[in-house]
């Protein structure tokens, strides 16, 4: 029994994680470094729980996580807005192919000076750089789902004469759930970790800051526990927000029974 | 009697090779024509032609008029497989495809008569290859067409299954009053469905 659990990969990837702790309190306890950059694991989890107390922690991982749904749901229309438009004429098509071939690379990070050089450091200029960042990917898988359901119900299409905008609600739009929700979590990813980044530079926008800034601020004051509790919390945050919603059980089995004939 | 389709002189040409060399048919009303011919014989492509999703190809063909009158679906088909339906839809989204504006009651009696009553709320993934047929031939009915076209529909089924599939094809034809162009590379299917076989 003792065989079969040490296989299982939960049980490997806990022990791997108390392996990592244990090494670092060995570390911190020996005072390897000194105790201003590298805190005991007690320290930093009491930090960890007294930011939580006072809210700062939640309130900052809200802020992060509603600007990602945001402008993830702002890029989802533009990417099936350009979906629609690639569809409708080869020329539109072979553009928006071109225009994702030379800025889809680029990070977001990377066209943040031009931006600010044009919007200065505001809300619009975040925004504009969390869509570059998502919108590429959520086009071009799109559009590759798009083109997946031609080829597989042109004839259908065709022969009972299907007029388009059935065609988009009915087939298209509704085909494409399964390439959306992958398109959703490719975008994520990607707008998780250049919101964290621009945060970094932009700091405070208007009132309000995320997990980013309060990283970098704790770095400033040299609370390096707090700077590892907000780093913690934007790790949890990854894997628990892409957990629920892209790999849920439910919906793997939905997609499973639902989208495979 | 005067045909509905007359082919004159049918070629067509696929990747170099003409799979369709000079056919001349005519297709009469209220028949059921099945086409036989081992595979690439060019069945398939035929029965695209006449159903015009592929409309290249050389030669004349003459439709009546009447093909066309009280429907925007002239020639529903129904296709070799179950990948015809759209897996995330379930059996009445899946035959409104076919007739968007279907009035209920006429849904409920081709639901009836096609014994889908029952599984009409039901996904594909939830039927059975009969029943993935059935839904793809109700579809077609809803299209309120005078021919249906049929792409070796039920290759895929067992033999008890198809017996009774092919029994439906001839009750439907009946009650309806519908031209069937039927496809098929099995002779004894040809021979229980059909009222008149072509082999090309």
């Amino acid at each position: 029994m003792i065989k079969k659990m040490c296989t299982q990969k939960k049980f490997m990837q806990i022990s791997f994680v108390l392996l990592l702790l244990m090494i670092w309190e060995i570390v911190a306890r020996f005072e390897v470094y000194p105790k201003a950059i590298f805190p005991s694991l007690e320290v930093v989890f009491v930090k960890l729980i007294s930011m939580i107390l006072t809210g700062e922690l939640i309130t900052q991982a809200i802020y992060s996580i509603s600007i990602v749904i945001v402008t993830m749901c702002l890029s989802l229309v533009i990417g099936l807005m350009a979906v629609a438009a690639s569809t409708s004429s080869r020329y539109i098509r072979v553009n928006i192919e071109l225009l994702n071939a030379t800025l889809g690379p680029i990070p977001g990070v990377a066209v943040l000076p031009f931006i600010i050089l044009w919007f200065g450091i505001s809300q619009t200029s975040m925004n504009l750089i969390m869509i570059h960042a998502m919108v590429w990917p959520i086009w071009l898988t799109l559009m590759l789902s798009k083109d997946k359901l031609d080829q597989k119900y042109s004839k259908l299409m065709r022969a009972f004469k299907v007029k388009s905008n059935y065609k988009w609600m009915h087939v298209y739009l509704q085909g494409m759930v399964p390439d959306i929700i992958t398109a959703l979590e490719i975008a994520w990813g990607r707008g998780w970790r250049t919101l964290l980044s621009v945060e970094m530079i932009f700091g405070i926008v208007g009132d309000q800051s995320g997990l980013g800034w309060l990283v970098y601020e704790r770095r400033m004051y040299m609370d390096t526990a707090g700077m590892l509790s907000g780093l913690l919390v934007i790790a949890l945050c990854g894997i628990i927000f892409e957990s629920l919603l892209f790999k849920s059980k439910r919906l793997e089995a939905y997609i499973e029974s639902h989208y495979q004939n | 009697m005067n045909p509905i389709i007359k082919i004159n002189n049918l070629t067509k040409v696929f990747d170099g090779i003409k799979i369709i060399d000079r056919l001349n048919l005519e297709v009469y009303s209220n028949e059921i024509l099945v086409i036989m011919g081992a595979s690439g014989a060019g069945k398939t492509s035929l029965l695209n032609i006449i159903g015009q999703l592929d409309r290249d190809y050389q030669g004349e063909i003459v439709y009546a008029s009447d093909i066309f009158q009280a429907t925007h679906v002239p020639f529903p088909y129904v296709f070799q497989d179950s990948e015809s339906l759209l897996p995330w839809k379930t059996v009445i989204g899946n035959i409104k495809i076919g007739n968007q504006h279907v009035e209920e009651d006429e849904l409920e009696n081709i639901l009836e008569s096609l014994s889908l009553s029952e599984h009409r709320h039901k996904f594909p993934y939830q039927l059975s290859g009969g029943m993935k047929q059935r839904v793809g031939i109700a579809r077609g009915l809803v299209c309120h067409s005078k021919m249906m076209l049929m792409d070796e529909p039920f290759s895929n089924l067992d033999a008890v299954l198809r017996k009774k599939l092919q029994e439906l094809v001839r009750l439907i034809r009946e009650k309806r009053d519908m031209t069937v162009i039927f496809v098929t590379h099995d002779e004894e299917e040809a021979q229980r469905v059909g009222d008149r076989i072509i082999r090309i």
